[in-house]
């Protein structure tokens, strides 16, 4: 059924192709047949329910495990990743943790100071914040570091395990619409992991729908109205609508509904495919 | 004649009789040294009617007019009434005049008035000091309480015939353990509104400085501690040498606290800079007891000098100034007089230490510490009463701060 | 550079909080005072008497001789447990099966009471050089072998991923992940076995050797002279607090800057 989810790829910018990957862990099977294409400045939301191997994948996906079966091809020029977890240095001032890739690369102090401070000011950090350690900031405050230390390295491809799970919805979302602003503006591929419905609903092109044991995917979503025109009535109306699907309540363990649907399915601006 | 400014508010009397006395009996105390005239006899001598009259008079006077204003606000609880502090002031001048009497009058007129004024200031405050379980000021309630207990001692050694020298000491050192209480209530608002007074200017060098000024109590409760803790000790064994090594304890714990008060630029403006002049007195006279105690050939009185001029008189000026002009409805006084009188009582208290060392010369060291401590507190009188006699300038009824 | 210059930015502040050190110091002499007027000068000296002996020890050089002896001595043995305990704990942190077979080897050495040692190395080494350098050596070799071996075990595998897919080259993962990382259980397990040197030293030369501060101790205790006994105690205890103050402390406030908590 996988075979029906992947399109060649037809961009010429890069792209990031899993094929039929397979994942055991000893004797458990965690991963069973994925595949799916991510192409520049698409936005893939990996939904699922905990344990469903989501992490698995995309560790997959960065290089952090080993490929056991199947094939995985990422032809994007830099891919980054970011953690649930902040992962700052915590022996590093918050500017030297966010210029840390930077300096991987081989780039002078003076070089990548300059750079930092510039997108500093654009993930909402002072120049004061970047003098501190990570533990004289806020959880907010670490986790705009760690984005900005991702979106230093520029990269083509973004690799997304939850980062901001721990936040406050109202920094969620200021953060995800940083991210959500460099994507439209650099033609970011994304590949997130979230189990939120709503927040994949809110920003992402396709949604691929996760079954654990062993993880699979039963079902993708394609979102064809454009991230931008997104409000939050229409965020509201679509998560409703497919938590409504008995494809979705399967796969997160959710009862049948028990009463008729209180949406109307004529309006929905989504399709998919099993 | 309850209408009068005077009696809007309970530190005014309080604060003009301690300024008035003050200056009487030291202007006497000087002339007597000098030899220019006897004192009248009093009980148990000289000696003790000077440390007496400067501490239950002059320092005792300005403290009651202080908490009695005070205590209200950091317990919020109604004003003083009117009928209450003015019989305590009445008190107060009758505990003077059967103390300056004494010879004639015998002991028990003096001791009724002074005992009675300390114990029922402390007995008039206690219902307020404890009532409000989130703003008891058990410190203050104490040291209200031990400066009774001192006069109740220091009167029943009199009426024993024992020489009562320990008790004014003693109570030098709980007026000691109560500045520094105090000081650190009224340094959190003088400090900080420095602070915010000083241009922002955030340069790179500044960064580390704390931008807040806080008294944190572990320190000031150790310097309490061991000031009462000398205090203690020197009462009970006024010749032992561990005497010594508390006394210096005592400084260590009070430099201990300046720690609090470095906060830049923000010190060296006039308020603050006279309460860590007190802190700085205090920690000296300390250490000078101190090496007294262990075998220096430096005379004690020359501490204790330290102590009571360079701590008490510097931090009643202070207090006179603060507290006397925000609770009549005046800002904080920003003339000259004020550097000038804060100088006059520096000069007073190294002049008066430095007496009594190496070949100095006693007597004009006296006069010199006298002449400019009459000086000083003639000044705060000339700029003062008028602030405690009129009517508030901004039409206010009460102790409220300026309106 | 930039360490040092914060350092000494700080310095006066710093030295400036040491009143509260000092305050209680001077209430252990206050202490100390009672007890010596309470039981007698032959049993306790008084501090002042202390002091005066201190003086005239110092004066006579016997003082600054004696405590270069035992200063040599405890820095060789300290530094051969610096050297090859955290070179070996190391080692050991990075292999689970050495990390395994040490630890019962570490438990048994820690185990150990340093007299045991003490005797050990008087029937080997006598009454030489040896025998406080090998005490100490040994006593404090299993501190800094776990502190290195805990350094090593502990890194964080969080940290790794991360700098991982930034892509961190070999070097840049050693100097910037690991090492700092295993400096923070280093170091106090330096520090500790630093304060551990000084006592084990003056231990092992008050039974086994004729020179050095230990043996001093033992001269003026056999001389029933409570004074000069306690100068040299005054002495021990002088160097230790200096090097804790002046020495290892601004030392550690700028290397865990990173770690410190907001009040």
């Amino acid at each position: 059924m996988s075979s029906s989810l992947n399109r060649k790829p037809v961009s010429q910018k890069g792209y990031l192709l899993v094929e039929n990957v397979e994942h055991d862990f000893v004797r458990t099977q965690v991963l069973q047949n994925i595949g799916f294409t991510v192409q520049a400045g698409e936005v893939y939301a990996l939904v699922g329910p905990s344990g469903c191997g989501k992490t698995t994948l995309l560790h997959l996906c960065n290089g952090l495990l080993d490929l056991q079966d199947g094939i995985i091809e990422n032809t994007f020029q830099k891919t980054a990743s970011m953690f649930q977890q902040p992962r700052l240095l915590p022996w590093k001032t918050c500017l030297d943790n966010m210029t840390l890739g930077l300096k991987a690369k081989g780039w002078n102090k003076k070089d990548r100071n300059l750079k930092g401070l510039k997108l500093a000011k654009l993930v909402g950090l002072q120049p004061s914040d970047l003098e501190k350690f990570p533990h004289q900031l806020s959880g907010g405050m670490q986790s705009r570091v760690a984005l900005a230390r991702v979106l230093l390295l520029e990269p083509d491809l973004l690799l997304l395990d939850e980062p901001f799970s721990a936040l406050d919805i109202g920094l969620k979302t200021e953060l995800y619409q940083l991210l959500l602003e460099q994507q439209t503006q650099q033609d970011l591929a994304v590949l997130m992991i979230t189990h939120d419905l709503m927040e994949a609903v809110r920003l992402s092109d396709n949604i691929l729908l996760m079954k654990s044991k062993p993880g699979r995917i039963a079902a993708s979503f394609k979102l064809t109205r454009p991230p931008s025109l997104r409000d939050d009535a229409w965020v509201y109306q679509t998560t409703a609508e497919l938590l409504q699907q008995p494809i979705v309540r399967e796969s997160f363990e959710l009862p049948p509904p028990t009463s008729p649907s209180p949406v109307d399915l004529a309006t929905r601006e989504w399709s998919y495919t099993c | 004649m309850l209408n009068h400014p005077v009696c809007l508010c309970a530190f005014r009397p309080f604060f003009l009789l301690s300024l008035v006395s003050g200056l009487i009996s030291l202007f006497l105390w000087l002339g007597f040294l000098q030899g220019w005239w006897v004192l009248p006899a009093t009980t148990s001598g000289i000696i003790v009617w000077h440390a007496h009259e400067l501490l239950f008079g002059f320092v005792m006077a300005s403290l009651a007019g202080f908490i009695l204003t005070a205590m209200p606000e950091f317990t919020r609880t109604p004003d003083v009434r009117r009928q209450i502090f003015l019989g305590l002031a009445v008190l107060w001048v009758l505990g003077r005049i059967t103390f300056w009497a004494s010879g004639w009058l015998g002991i028990v007129p003096t001791a009724i008035t002074n005992v009675g004024f300390s114990l029922g200031l402390w007995l008039y405050l206690q219902p307020r000091l404890l009532v409000n379980p989130l703003r008891r000021q058990w410190l203050f309630s104490m040291g209200l309480a031990g400066m009774a207990g001192i006069s109740i001692g220091f009167y029943s050694d009199l009426l024993r015939d024992l020489y009562p020298m320990r008790w004014l000491h003693a109570g030098i050192g709980m007026m000691m353990a109560l500045i520094v209480i105090t000081a650190s209530r009224i340094a959190m608002r003088i400090v900080n509104e420095s602070i915010e007074a000083l241009p922002i200017n955030k340069d790179e060098n500044d960064q580390d400085l704390p931008d807040e000024y806080r008294s944190t109590p572990p320190r000031r409760n150790l310097a309490v501690f061991c000031i009462l803790l000398y205090t203690a000790t020197h009462f009970i064994w006024p010749q032992a040498s561990v005497n010594g090594w508390l006394a210096l304890a005592a400084a260590a714990s009070v430099f201990n606290v300046l720690n609090d008060w470095h906060v830049g630029r923000a010190l060296f403006s006039r308020w603050p800079l006279q309460f860590y002049a007190v802190y700085w007195f205090m920690a000296v006279g300390y250490i000078v007891l101190g090496l007294q105690h262990l075998g220096m050939p430096i005379p004690a009185s020359s501490g204790w000098h330290l102590l009571s001029i360079g701590g008490m008189s510097l931090s009643v000026f202070s207090v006179l100034c603060i507290s006397g002009r925000t609770h009549s409805g005046h800002q904080l006084d920003e003339r000259n007089w004020v550097n000038l009188v804060t100088c006059l009582i520096i000069i007073a208290a190294i002049s008066r230490a430095l007496a009594g060392w190496l070949d100095l010369p006693l007597n004009l060291l006296y006069l010199i510490s006298g002449s400019t401590w009459l000086a000083a507190f003639s000044i705060t009188l000339y700029y003062l009463a008028p602030v405690f006699l009129k009517p508030r300038p901004d039409g206010g009824k009460g102790c409220e701060e300026p309106l | 550079m930039h360490l040092l210059r914060s350092t000494l930015r700080e310095l006066p502040s710093y030295l400036w909080s040491g009143w509260g050190a000092i305050c209680s110091l001077l209430l252990l002499m206050a202490a100390w005072q009672l007890v010596s007027e309470l039981y007698g000068s032959l049993v306790l000296a008084q501090p002042l008497e202390a002091f005066a002996s201190f003086k005239h020890l110092w004066n006579n050089q016997t003082l600054p001789e004696a405590l270069i002896i035992t200063g040599r001595r405890a820095l060789s043995g300290l530094l051969l447990a610096l050297g090859l305990g955290t070179g070996l704990g190391l080692l050991a942190g990075v292999s689970v099966t050495a990390a395994m077979m040490s630890r019962p080897l570490v438990t048994v050495l820690l185990g150990m009471p340093p007299i045991a040692w003490l005797v050990l190395a008087m029937l080997w080494f006598g009454a030489s050089d040896g025998t406080p350098i090998f005490t100490v050596f040994v006593a404090t070799f299993p501190m800094v072998f776990i502190g290195a071996l805990q350094g090593a075990r502990t890194v964080d595998n969080q940290l790794n991923e991360m700098a991982q897919t930034l892509q961190l080259p070999k070097r840049m993962m050693l100097f910037d992940v690991y090492l700092p990382h295993v400096f923070s259980y280093l170091f106090p397990a330096w520090v500790a076995a630093l304060g551990m040197s000084w006592k084990i030293v003056v231990m092992a030369e008050l039974l086994a050797n004729q020179d050095g501060v230990g043996a001093s101790l033992a001269v003026a205790r056999s001389h029933l002279d409570s004074a000069a006994s306690m100068a040299w105690i005054v002495a021990i205890v002088l160097l230790l607090l200096g090097i804790e103050y002046l020495f290892l402390e601004p030392i550690k406030r700028q290397v865990e800057r990173w770690r410190v908590t907001e009040a």
